[in-house]
């Protein structure tokens, strides 16, 4: 029983060191096939030192290995005939041991599911050392390999399924390792599996994981022996790589079929010619790569070893095969746009200024205000080979020399010039600006145009500035009002004055047409009065005095009789005397 | 059987040998040749044929990237010289001028990213510390000193990356300039503040623009007023001399018939119906009256 304990142990301390090792074996290389191993080998500990623990515990009894250890594994259902351990009640006797796998179990459960997520999503890494690092893993495979032989061959000899089972396990073991080595090597030759690798064996790590909680569960559920072993992913693996499997498979097939197979001669010659047609056809593949054709938007640059060797337009054309020349496409004829200022270009409503239109990028306008400008600016590639071999990321630069230039034409404008006089000019002098730039770094873009979406101040105080604007307007009202007031009052004023002067000719029309008038009156009178003037002054005297007479009272006296009290006498008022007069 | 066999191993084998040793120079790529970790090759420019090497593990292909990269340094905010904060965000455009250096200094873009982006921040304070806000915004396009600054940023950067890291600087600008977010909120309490002043004054300047052109309207209205009020007495003052002197030359024939006359017309209008006339009878209507009673 000694050498069982000492195999266990022996086990437990190699996989301890080889974690430790593949651990340090990620560090320094950075691959995901060796971490995921190195976590494989972690769940190999875990198993292996719980086979140890249930041997010491088990060591009082006889014979049997310890029910955990049988939990961890199952007994395997290949090695039927060889004599059972005997083992019982594990849950009496290693109710410890289960809860301790179980608690591995989910270890790796999280563990396996969380590298396979990284193996699928991660970003691209870069391995450091790849091929030592693999030559390294070749030599893990081989230990296993001889690992796996050693605890078979002791299992078989001492009767420990526990160990056989180990021993399986070991194989499945050198299966990963081998696959992890060999991806490495073929990374150091350029060709990168490293994910895939690494998300086979993290499945592997899973389907382990799986198996612990399965028969761990089982055992604690079904207290009676036998245990059961439903589930045992290392004993599928080892079965898997068994070459006698495929024979089996191939044979069980040809059995199934009645035997047909095997015996017609088709199948026999098409497995006699098959080498040659694949031949054929790789061949026929290899030359149908002499052909190229490009699309009509396309410009095709062909590069012999790597050297630009002429360009192509749209159809279809030759070239030497594969891997001597190659093509590099370009989309040339496509517009494409880049949006400035606004990280999302992405709107469905109206540009307004009291809305954000979308993850903006503020600017400084040259009278010290925020500016969010919204640009556009279209290109297309004006000529591939530059495009494709002047810059890195050409669109990149495109952008920063956008933005730059922006930046610079922003910060020396007023933001009202900005937001309304000068949109046109913005677009021109961006778009000249910009092709200056693509042209003296050789980038071969061409800039189509720059247009603006808008410019518009921030969000919160838009308010004032559309404030202002309405004081822009009140000032204008206002003006408006005094020239209407202006339009009104002088034309009245107008209209007055040439009434006054129109009144002032009639007057002075009319005095001097009177004065002519009364002159020639005058004259004629007095032509008639000068031929006789005694009568006529005479005449004229007494036709005014009987004019005169007429209507004002009248008080006549005579002055031999006195002078007549003519306002004191009471009662005596002048028409007493007039009637005096009327009588005399 | 067995010539196609051998002629088949053989194939494999020269097509292994052939992609252990064979490599090519892309258009837009430096390569170096490494012998265990040892540049002992420099390969500049592209060629249409194929070149060779010994086997995978002992050369090595290193390709570095000959073409312009562009990249964004992180937006960081310092302090001008009149201690006005701000945030300068970078674009670098660059390339690889002295592959050797290059490779052995940073050897990938990505380190020359972060190597150049520190290089690029510190000059960017040190550069930014000699200027006030007025030569970075400004109205006045003349007081802008951004190209300046660049310019200078972009010699500094140029002067230890060329020995250092064997990298051409192609051209350094500001990709943006912004305030920080604490500032922010007073910057834009001042352009509302700058906004209602501006409002205000719109306002004050319509309400005078209106006075004033109101005030004209009086003037020129009071204006035409006396002008008109000057031309009509004018007027009338003519047709007074004109008739006047008609009046004159007419009367002036028969001065003293002329005062009978007006004397006896004014007699006529001065005796209204309410004015009481007190005669005697030896005035002359009433003379032949008494006369008559006298001499019967």
């Amino acid at each position: 029983m000694e050498i069982k304990k000492q195999a266990a142990l022996t086990a437990t301390i190699v996989n301890g060191l080889l974690t430790g090792l593949k651990f340090a074996l990620y560090c320094l290389s950075g691959s995901l096939v060796v971490l995921v191993e190195a976590w494989h080998s972690f769940s190999d500990i875990a198993t292996s030192a719980l086979l140890f623990l249930a041997f010491l515990r088990g060591a009082p009894r006889t014979g049997p290995d310890a029910a955990p250890a049988i939990a961890m594994r199952g007994i395997p259902p290949l090695p039927r005939s060889l004599p059972s351990d005997g083992d019982t009640h594990p849950s009496r006797r290693g109710g410890a041991e289960v809860l301790v796998s179980l608690a591995i179990g989910v270890l790796l459960l999280c563990v396996s599911t969380g590298l396979i997520y990284r193996a699928l999503s991660g970003p691209p890494i870069a391995i450091r050392r790849p091929i030592q690092t693999g030559l390294i893993f070749l030599l893990f495979a081989i230990g296993s390999s001889f690992l796996s032989r050693f605890e078979t061959r002791v299992g078989m000899k001492h009767g420990s399924i526990g160990l056989i089972a180990d021993g399986h396990h070991s194989k499945a073991d050198m299966v990963a390792s081998l696959l992890a080595g060999v991806s490495l090597i073929l990374y150091g030759f350029g060709i990168d599996i490293d994910r895939w690798a690494a998300l086979a064996i993290s499945a592997l790590v899973l389907s382990l994981s799986v198996e612990v909680l399965v028969n761990a569960a089982l055992i604690l559920l079904r207290k009676e022996s036998p245990p059961v072993f439903a589930f045992r992913s290392s004993t599928f693996i080892a079965r898997l790589c068994d070459p006698e499997t495929v024979a089996a498979a191939f044979s069980s097939l040809d059995k199934a079929l009645g035997g047909r197979v095997s015996r017609s001669v088709m199948c026999r010659r098409a497995l006699r010619q098959a080498p040659r047609a694949l031949l054929v056809l790789a061949l026929a593949a290899w030359l149908s790569t002499c052909l190229y054709t490009v699309a009509p938007p396309e410009r095709a640059i062909r590069t012999r070893c790597g050297k630009a060797a002429g360009e192509a337009g749209p159809g279809l054309h030759l070239k030497r095969p594969w891997p001597f020349d190659r093509v590099i496409r370009q989309d040339v004829a496509g517009v494409r746009r880049l949006p400035i200022g606004n990280l999302s270009d992405a709107h469905s409503s109206a540009l307004l200024w009291t809305k954000t239109h979308g993850t903006e990028e503020p600017f400084l306008s040259g009278d010290n205000t925020y500016v969010f400008p919204y640009l556009l600016v279209h290109y297309r590639i004006g000529d591939a080979s530059r495009f494709s071999f002047a810059a890195r990321d050409p669109e990149s630069l495109l952008d920063d020399l956008a933005h730059r230039r922006l930046t610079l034409y922003i910060a020396t404008r007023p933001f009202y010039q900005l937001a309304a006089s000068d949109r046109a000019r913005i677009c021109t002098a961006l778009a000249s600006g910009l092709q200056e730039d693509l042209d003296t770094l050789g980038t071969g873009i061409e800039v189509l145009e720059v247009n603006i979406r808008d410019i518009h101040p921030p969000v919160p105080i838009s308010g004032a500035f559309e404030e202002t604007i309405a004081a822009l307007q009140t000032k204008q009202q206002l003006i408006n009002e005094a020239h209407a007031y202006r339009n009104q009052a002088l034309p009245e004023s107008r209209g007055q004055s040439s009434r006054t002067v129109e009144s002032a000719r009639a007057d002075a029309a009319g005095k001097i047409e009177r004065a002519r008038g009364d002159a020639a009156r005058f004259v004629m009178r007095a032509t008639a009065h000068a031929r006789d003037p005694e009568v006529s002054s005479a005449r004229i005297y007494m036709d005014a005095m009987q004019a005169a007479l007429l209507r004002p009272r009248k008080i006549v006296f005579d002055p031999g009789a006195g002078c007549p009290s003519v306002f004191m006498g009471p009662g005596a008022g002048p028409g007493d005397w007039f009637r005096e007069a009327d009588s005399q | 059987m067995r010539i196609g066999r051998i002629f088949a191993a053989a194939a494999l084998t020269a097509a292994g040998a052939l992609y252990l040793t064979a490599y090519t120079v892309r258009e837009g790529e430096y390569v170096i040749i490494t012998r265990f970790g040892k540049p002992v090759r420099i390969i500049e420019d592209a060629a249409p044929y194929p070149r060779f090497k010994l086997p995978g593990f002992i050369d090595r292909v290193n390709r570095i990237d000959k073409r312009v990269i562009a990249f964004r340094t992180i937006p960081i905010q310092l302090l001008l010289g009149d201690k006005n904060p701000i945030i300068v965000g970078c674009c670098v455009a660059w390339r690889v001028a002295d592959p050797l250096r290059f490779f052995q200094s940073l050897a990938t873009p990505e380190n020359a990213g972060q190597k150049l982006s520190d290089m690029v921040s510190s000059q960017l304070g040190n550069v930014l510390g000699g200027y006030t806000l007025d030569n970075v915004i400004n109205t006045d396009a003349k007081a802008v000193k951004l190209r300046e600054m660049e310019r200078r940023i972009t010699a500094r950067c140029a002067e230890k990356a060329r020995p250092e890291y064997g990298i051409e600087i192609v051209g350094i600008g500001f990709r943006r300039v912004t305030y920080p977010s604490i500032v922010a909120d007073a910057v834009y309490n001042r352009m509302r503040s700058e906004r209602e002043k501006e409002a205000r004054k719109y306002r004050a300047e319509g309400a005078e623009q209106a006075a004033r052109i109101e005030a004209q309207t009086d003037r020129e209205v009071s204006e035409i007023a006396a002008q008109a009020y000057r031309e009509a007495e004018t007027i009338m003052g003519e047709g007074d001399r004109e008739s006047m002197r008609i009046h004159t030359e007419a009367y002036g024939r028969n001065r003293d018939f002329f005062e009978f006359l007006k004397s006896i017309e004014t007699c006529e209008k001065a005796l209204a119906e309410k004015s009481t006339l007190i005669l005697s009878t030896d005035s002359e209507p009433f003379r032949y009256l008494r006369s008559r009673k006298q001499t019967p």
